[in-house]
Formats: structure tokens, C-alpha cells, sequence
């Protein structure tokens, strides 16, 4: 038995090195660091997965050329920026479409999916799991149907190619994510700190205001990124009731793939990137900011 | 007096469906949009006055030769994709329970994927493994490859890889995105109970975690099927050109100028939306049975 | 406030086909000022009835009056009642002065008043300077006076508690209770409580009700339920007892060796429930009196002069309990528990005495 210790204690000692820096601020028990090695390895792995594509895209958003087999470009050039940031682009004005319609989509979804939930979470009434059924159903047919046979019914109704219109297509696709996240969130939460507060004298707007609002943030700000960022990315529904009129980034970006400019189509995907991501980290922000004190929701 | 307690109750009982009632109306107009598209594909379009119902262009989709390999590639791309994505998304997910996950672990692993669109994600992969990319030079450097053309092409493959490759890449980290949370709960709380009991962490992983989670993961992938086989942008920018999936299919005949080929897409659009509503049933009844479970 | 509930009754459940009635014509009074106990064991529908006197549910049938004012109609958030919850529900999002503040807060005071009244409810119940701290970091005793400060905090015609106690070591009940007692006291407030602890019920209440199964079975002052308890659970609720089941003939309920007197009860199958308290037991034979006087000098434990012999019983055990000793005695099928100075001999016969002021006889539900 004594002879195998050495080994063991060799073993742990390097499982604990790939831990690296990340891994090392927190003690832990000994007889998991081995697993943990393998669990940081594949979460290394998915990291690298992620940020080597987009390093790429980076590098691509300012290559002028990069002649096969070489691993590294020849010549750099600011074409591609010169060309984004250039008047023919118009990148701020759709820019400011895609992030309009895309914060606009956030609200509406997380103001209307917040109300469902509350509904499906807090009452019982007849019909209730037809309700929590429908909420889902977006999930489940496809958006391009949607998209395709909507398409007469909104150039109808004058709502074709109206940032209106886009909207509430984009919300609908958004509802049922944000639907889930508000559910699960309102279950488990409960109706314990809204009653105390009714009790407390607060009328239903001060009770959702100064405690169901504040305890649920996280979720309403998870809710609201997963919107943001479906909305954001959204290809073929705004194509098709925007019917060109609506310009979103996602949009004007698409050309330069099927087409094969590279440096035009990295610098757009860096653009998106990072719009997304300041959004993103706005909301995270802000969700700090509300969440001063630590809630229950965070400790799971 | 008794009238004001009614009316309490009565409060009481409209409120569910008044809290209900704007989510209901965006999934009316969801359902308005996918039926009104269904019957014009039964060359139903009272826009144009026609208001016959004729079985012609369900027929003509139905015995086109190119609908059985549409359909069949189409599913496969889902069935393929979701079922990557549920594998890779449960050893991602547990992994990220077993490190305790930081916010930045958090942004890199699940968020970033999150919010890359679909088309980012085409412009990642061709730029990693087309030709040109990133992945046949290196293999060059090693010897692999003698040149770009002997690399299999990533845009136009009979096998969709690269569309599979970009679905992996998407809806791997959605798939953790929507178990970690549950996954960590369920394994902080019976991973230990069932450690004392004797079982070893992996078997504790699939006696205990694993099934406790599959309601969660259920959904996940019904909803990474679903939008697998209905979407548009990944299959027209990197599938082959026969067989085409469904939606780029219908797409095509969507954008004829002729209406019989407006109808015709109608009819695939509801051959779409047969498949998925299958799944949707599937997915009511998982949801049934969870609900039952509870 | 004088509180009124009349004829409540309330069913609950998914659908109407699987409704459980859970209040069944539930009245009671809590006089200005008083403290009254629901007492019950878990499913008895106090709680529930605390909840439709505060407007959280609303019941089927009957009224809340305060001072003779029906309040159906109002919403909870009108009815301007205290409630403290067994499970705290301190808001984790605010600090302990803003929890305590918040009734205030939603009846419109300023904030420096409002902090300044907080801060003076923090010292009444013993946490001065405990305003800044967040709820979490409070013990379990802590975070219930805070929300007991919180309850009192918006002046309240009424404080209800459901539970206060239940979830606190049994070392800091006694410290809160006479917390409460003293709060009560001093702010004249009437209070209801909700326990399943009846000698809890006992200590606090101007008056006791009890309820069973949704319905009030008694309801009274508190000598009343301990004296004359309406019910065998009310009657076995109070200390340790034994319950025997036997027969009633002629006004004597009969279990195996056993006779007590039953003085009004009808003839049938009943119950009988002895408390411990007033329980002895003496040799059946003088000869065995050394077995159970054990090494005692003065030989057999002191019979009480108004002790009633009820009958013998064959010892089968004894075990010691602390202070005393306890004789398991068989009768029929059941244990007769007495205590006694001395471990007994098992098998030996014993003769046992009763206070009749510590016997109830009930009729058996078929």
C-alpha cells in the first residue's frame, strides 16, 4: 500500500499544475483534483474552440494577403475597416437599426414573457398547461415558415418592412427562451417575499417594484440578453419582413459570405462581435449595479 | 358586502389571463403567419381571391423526385446536429459543474457562442477549414495535405459537414447553457449523498445527475432539432447543391415570381411543419410527464 | 382591534374534483388586545385560516370582521396587519433597518423618520445597531426579531403569527416568547398565533382555539382546555400521557384491569387518556413492596391522598427518565406509562392510582 502513496502524490501534483492559475485560488479536496484536471482540460479545450475562430477573424479583418500554405499572413492592410467605417457602408446608421430593434425586441419580449410566467408561476386556472404549451410553440415550427407565410398577412397590414414589424417577429421567435428562463426563475423564487411585502402594505405596482422586480433581476437580465442577442442575430426573418427596407448588421453582413470577400466579411463579424458583446456586458453591468447584495437566486 | 369578496374572486380568476394575454397574442400571430402560409399551400390566398382548397401543389411536392432526399437530408442534418450538440453539451455542461465556473469561464465557454449569429459562426468554420483555412495549411506544414483542393470542401460537401460543424459549434455550449445551472444544483445536492452510498463519481454521474437532468435536456434538444431542420442561412451557405435541405428548398420556390411556385413552397413549408409538430407532440408529452412527476 | 372571524369555510385544490375542504364554518373572536393561540397539529388549517384573516386566500364562505367591520373586500395590502412567517421572509435585496422600515415606506413616511423608528424597533427587540447589517448574516433568532420589528413596525391593528418559534432552537423559544409577550404587551396590540405546541398555546394565550381536521373542536381560556378538554387530542396534547382504548358501561370506562370513572360519557367503545402527571403506582401485594421501593428507606413512592386505585396492571419494563423512574405497565395491547421512584420488577403486578383531574374518557369514533 505504502509503495503506491509516491505515485498517487505524483499523479495529484501534476493534475494540480494544469489547474493553472485559474484553479488555484480556492482549496480544494484532494481526491478531486484529478477529475477536476480533466474537467479544466475539456473547459480549456471549449475556450480554445471559441476564441481561436474569432482570433482568426480578427487577423482576416486585416490580412491584405495570405498565400497558401503559409500560417501566418503576408501582408496586412486597413481595406477592410477603411471600407466598414467608409460612407458607402452607412455601418453606423445599421448599426443603430440593429441595436434599436434588438433592445427594442428585449423589452418587449421580457416585459411580455415576465407577464406569462407570473401567470403560469403564481395561478392555477383552467387551461393552464394549453397556456404553457403556446408560450413554446415558437420553439418548435420553424421561424422561416413563419417568416414565409406571414409575409403577405404583414405587407397587408402595412407592417412589411416597418422596424414595427420586425420587432414583434423577432419578439415572437425571443418569447419562448425568455419564457423558460422567467418560469423557471418565478417557480423557484415563489410568491414568499411578494406576500410578506403585500402584508407590509405594498399594493401590487410597489410589491413588483421594490421586491419581485429586484430579486428577480438576474433572470430578467438573462432573459433580456437571450433576446437581445436572437434578435441581433437574426438572418431570414428580417429579410423577409423587412423586405429589404429594414437594414440590420446580420443583413447587410450576409452579401460579403456567399460572395467571399473575407477581409469586408471579418471586419463585419468583428463589428457584430463587438456589439453584441457591449451589450452584453452593459447588462452585466447593470445587473451588478442592482444586485448589490448578494441573493439566493446566485448561490443556486 | 359579499359582492366586494366576489369581485375579489373574480379578480382573482381573470388575472392569469390577462397576465397571459400579450404572450398569447405574439403566438397568434406566430400561428396566424405558419397557418395562413399552410393554406396557401392548398392554393388558399383570398389576397388574390382564391379561395378554393386544391390538393395540386401538395401533390406536386409530394411526388417530386427531390422531396424524399430533401426531407431525408434535412433530418439527418437535425438528427445529426442535436444529437452532437446533446452529447457535447452534457461533457461540457459537467464540466463545468465539476470547476465551479467563474464569470469569465462562464463568458468564453457558453455566453460568446451564445451570441455569435449563425452567419459569424459559417465565416468562423470557413475560415478555419475551407481550402484556404486555417486547418488544411497546418496539416500541410505536417504533411498531410498536398494541396487546398485535397482538403474535403467545407461549403457544397455531400455531407453537410460543414453545416454540422457550425450547428456543433453553436449548440454544444446551448445545450450546457441550458443544463449547467440545473446540472450543479442536482449534483451538489445527490452527488455526495450518492458518494457515501459507495458509487463512484461516474456512476454517480449517470445514475444520479444524469437522469434527474433529462427532462432539462430533453427540451434542449428538441428545440436544437427543431430549429436544425427548419433553418435557412447555414444549409444555403454551406450545404451542397443536391440534395438541398427543406427550408432552402422552399425558399427557392418561394422567391419564383410565379404564385404556383409560391404555393408549391407553401406546400414544403407545411411538410416542415408536419415534422416538427411531431416533435412538438413529442415534446408535450415530456412535458406532461414531467409535470406529473412533480 | 377586536378581530371577528364568522362561519370561514375554504376548499383547495387543483380542480373541483379533487377539492379538500380545508376550513369547515371556522368561527372564533379575539377581543381587543388579546392573545389568542390556533392550536392544531399539521393539516389542521390553521395556517390557512391565519392567511385568509390576513387576505392572502380567499375563503368560500363566511366574513373577517375588525371592530365589526366585514373586511372581505379588502386586499391584504389594506388591512393593515403584522404577520410573521415561520420562515422569516426578510427581503435578502434590502438591510436590516430598510426591512424593518419597509411598512413604513409603503405607508409614505419620510426616509429619515422612517430609519430613525426602525432604528428605535431594532432596539426593542435587542438588536441595536443592527441596521446596516444584511439579512443573511443574522442567526435564525436574529432574522425572527427583525422581522418581528418589521411586522409591528406600520403600527398594525393586529399581529399575526404563524409558527414564530417553530424553526428556532428550542433555547431561544423561551427568549422569544416572552419577547412577543412582552411586545404585545406593550403596544396593546391583539395578537394571533398559530401552534401546534398546546403548552406553548398554554403560557401565551388569553384565549386558546383549537382546531381538527378545519373545524374549531373547543375554544376558551386556557384552564378550560387543560381542565376540561373537549377532545382526546386536546386532552393527550398537553405533556406526556397514556392512551388506553377500552369500553364504557354504565358510566366506567374498563380497560383490562383497569376502572375509571366516566361519569356522562355514552356506553360504547372509547378512549381514555391518563396524564403522567397524575399517575401512581403502588405494590398489588405489600410482600413485593421492597421490588419496587428499590433502595429507597421509605419503601413505596407516595400515593396522593385524593388518588383514585383505578385497578392493577403487570409491569413489563421500567426504565429510567432523569428524574424518575418509568413503569411500562401492559394493558391489552397498549402501554400504560406511570412514573415511579424506584425501577419496578418486570412481571410483578402493580396497583394503579389516578387523579381523576388527570383522566379523560371520550367516546371512540367508529
Amino acid at each position: 500500500m505504502s509503495g503506491q502513496e509516491p505515485e498517487v502524490e505524483a499523479a495529484r501534483a501534476a493534475s494540480a499544475g494544469t489547474e493553472g492559475p485559474a484553479g488555484g485560488g480556492r482549496p480544494r479536496r484532494c481526491r478531486r483534483r484529478k477529475r477536476n484536471g480533466a474537467a479544466w482540460a475539456l473547459v480549456a479545450l471549449q475556450a480554445l474552440c471559441v476564441v481561436g475562430p474569432v482570433a482568426i477573424i480578427v487577423l482576416w479583418a486585416f490580412t491584405s494577403a495570405w498565400p497558401w500554405p503559409l500560417l501566418f499572413p503576408e501582408t496586412f492592410t486597413t481595406r477592410g475597416v477603411e471600407e466598414l467605417f467608409g460612407p458607402s457602408q452607412r455601418l453606423g446608421e445599421v448599426l443603430a437599426t440593429s441595436v434599436g430593434i434588438a433592445l427594442a425586441c428585449a423589452l418587449l419580449t421580457v416585459v411580455v414573457a415576465t407577464m406569462a410566467a407570473a401567470a403560469l408561476s403564481r395561478y392555477r386556472f383552467c387551461g393552464r398547461d394549453v397556456a404553457r404549451f403556446a408560450v413554446l410553440v415558437p420553439f418548435l415550427i420553424p421561424a422561416t415558415v413563419f417568416a414565409m407565410g406571414v409575409q403577405v398577412a404583414f405587407l397587408r397590414a402595412g407592417l412589411s418592412g416597418t422596424v414595427v414589424g420586425v420587432v414583434v417577429c423577432h419578439a415572437i421567435v425571443a418569447l419562448p427562451y425568455a419564457a423558460l428562463i422567467m418560469v423557471d426563475a418565478m417557480q423557484a423564487a415563489g410568491s414568499r417575499l411578494e406576500d410578506q411585502a403585500r402584508l407590509c402594505g405594498a399594493g401590487p405596482v410597489r410589491v413588483w417594484a421594490t421586491v419581485t422586480a429586484p430579486t428577480l433581476a438576474p433572470a430578467l437580465l438573462s432573459a433580456a440578453s437571450m433576446s437581445y442577442i436572437l434578435s441581433f442575430s437574426q438572418y431570414f426573418l428580417t429579410l423577409l419582413v423587412g423586405a429589404g427596407k429594414v437594414k440590420t448588421l446580420a443583413l447587410v453582413m450576409f452579401p460579403y459570405l456567399s460572395s467571399g470577400d473575407r477581409t469586408i466579411a471579418s471586419a463585419y463579424g468583428i463589428v457584430f462581435l463587438a456589439a453584441t458583446l457591449a451589450v452584453f456586458l452593459l447588462f452585466e453591468v447593470l445587473l451588478r449595479r442592482q444586485v448589490s447584495r448578494e441573493i439566493d437566486y446566485f448561490n443556486g | 358586502m359579499v359582492d366586494r369578496l366576489a369581485l375579489r374572486r373574480a379578480g382573482r380568476a381573470v388575472a392569469p389571463y390577462l397576465l397571459m394575454a400579450p404572450a398569447l397574442v405574439l403566438v397568434a400571430v406566430f400561428l396566424y403567419g405558419v397557418v395562413g402560409g399552410v393554406l396557401q399551400g392548398f392554393g388558399i390566398m383570398p389576397f388574390l381571391g382564391r379561395t378554393d382548397v386544391t390538393f395540386e401543389y401538395w401533390q406536386q411536392v409530394l411526388t417530386r423526385p427531390d422531396l424524399a432526399q430533401s426531407v431525408s437530408f434535412s433530418f439527418y442534418l437535425a438528427l445529426a446536429s442535436s444529437l452532437w450538440a446533446l452529447a457535447g453539451g452534457i461533457v461540457l455542461s459537467a464540466a463545468l459543474c465539476a470547476v465551479r465556473q467563474t464569470r469569465l469561464v462562464a463568458l468564453v465557454d457558453v455566453q460568446i457562442p451564445l451570441m455569435c449569429a449563425h452567419i459569424l459562426v459559417v465565416l468562423f468554420m470557413v475560415s478555419l477549414f475551407s481550402g484556404s483555412g486555417l486547418v488544411p495549411r497546418v496539416l500541410h506544414c505536417l504533411g498531410l495535405v498536398a494541396a487546398p483542393s485535397d482538403f474535403p470542401s467545407i461549403v457544397g460537401d455531400a455531407s453537410g459537414w460543414g453545416v454540422l460543424a457550425v450547428y456543433a459549434w453553436k449548440e454544444v455550449p446551448f445545450v450546457a447553457f441550458c443544463t449547467v445551472a440545473l446540472m450543479s444544483h442536482v449534483s451538489d445536492r445527490f452527488g455526495e449523498a450518492a458518494a457515501t452510498l459507495g458509487a463512484s463519481p461516474l456512476r454517480t454521474f449517470f445514475t444520479v445527475t444524469l437522469p434527474l437532468c433529462k427532462g432539462a435536456l430533453m427540451k434542449a434538444f428538441l428545440v436544437v432539432f427543431a430549429f436544425a431542420f427548419g433553418a435557412y442561412e447555414v444549409p444555403f451557405l454551406l450545404g451542397p447543391t443536391l440534395p438541398k435541405a427543406l427550408p432552402v428548398l422552399a425558399y427557392i420556390e418561394f422567391q419564383n415570381p410565379d404564385i404556383a411556385n409560391r404555393s408549391v413552397a407553401m406546400a414544403l413549408n407545411g411538410v416542415m411543419a408536419l415534422v416538427t409538430t411531431v416533435a412538438a407532440i413529442a415534446y408535450f408529452v415530456v412535458l406532461k410527464r414531467e409535470g406529473k412527476g412533480r | 382591534m377586536r378581530l371577528d372571524v364568522r362561519g370561514v369555510s375554504l376548499s383547495l385544490g387543483e380542480r373541483k374534483r379533487d377539492a379538500r375542504k380545508i376550513l369547515d364554518d371556522v368561527s372564533f373572536t379575539a377581543p381587543d388586545g388579546a392573545f389568542v393561540s390556533l392550536l392544531g397539529e399539521s393539516g389542521a388549517g390553521k395556517s390557512t385560516l391565519l392567511k385568509v384573516v390576513a387576505g392572502i386566500l380567499l375563503q368560500d364562505e363566511g366574513s373577517v370582521c375588525f371592530d365589526g367591520r366585514v373586511v372581505d373586500g379588502l386586499p391584504s395590502h389594506k388591512r393593515n396587519l403584522g404577520f410573521v412567517f415561520q420562515d422569516v421572509r426578510l427581503f435578502p435585496h434590502m438591510s436590516v433597518a430598510e426591512n424593518v422600515a419597509y411598512p413604513l415606506r409603503m405607508a409614505g413616511v419620510v426616509k429619515r423618520e422612517r430609519l430613525a423608528r426602525a432604528a428605535d424597533l431594532l432596539e426593542r427587540v435587542a438588536l441595536a445597531g443592527f441596521g446596516d447589517r444584511s439579512p443573511a448574516t443574522l442567526s435564525g433568532g436574529q432574522a425572527q426579531r427583525v422581522a418581528l420589528a418589521r411586522a409591528l413596525a406600520g403600527k398594525p391593528a393586529a399581529l399575526l403569527l404563524d409558527e414564530p418559534f417553530s424553526g428556532l432552537d428550542e433555547s431561544l423559544r423561551e427568549d422569544m416568547r416572552s419577547l412577543v409577550l412582552r411586545l404585545h404587551r406593550e403596544e396593546g396590540v391583539t395578537c394571533v398565533m398559530v401552534t401546534h405546541d398546546a403548552v406553548e398555546a398554554l403560557m401565551m394565550s388569553d384565549v386558546v382555539v383549537a382546531l381538527d381536521a378545519g373545524r374549531v373542536v373547543q375554544a376558551g381560556v386556557p384552564q378550560d382546555l387543560y381542565e376540561r378538554p373537549a377532545t382526546r387530542k386536546i386532552a393527550a396534547s398537553f405533556g406526556d400521557c397514556s392512551v388506553l382504548s377500552g369500553e364504557v358501561r354504565g358510566g366506567a370506562f374498563r380497560a383490562a384491569g383497569l376502572a375509571l370513572p366516566a361519569p356522562g360519557v355514552r356506553d360504547g367503545a372509547a378512549v381514555a387518556v391518563l396524564r403522567h402527571c397524575g399517575l401512581s403506582l403502588a405494590p398489588a401485594d405489600a410482600s413485593e413492596a421492597p421490588a419496587f421501593a428499590g433502595a429507597s428507606a421509605s419503601g413505596v413512592a407516595p400515593v396522593p391522598s385524593d388518588a383514585l386505585a383505578i385497578g392493577e396492571a403487570t409491569v413489563r419494563c421500567g426504565v429510567f427518565a432523569g428524574e424518575s423512574y418509568l413503569a411500562r405497565l401492559d394493558v391489552n395491547d397498549e402501554t400504560l406509562t406511570v412514573p415511579v421512584a424506584a425501577l419496578p420488577k418486570p412481571g410483578s403486578t402493580a396497583s394503579v392510582f389516578a387523579d381523576p383531574g388527570a383522566c379523560f374518557v371520550f367516546s371512540a369514533p367508529k
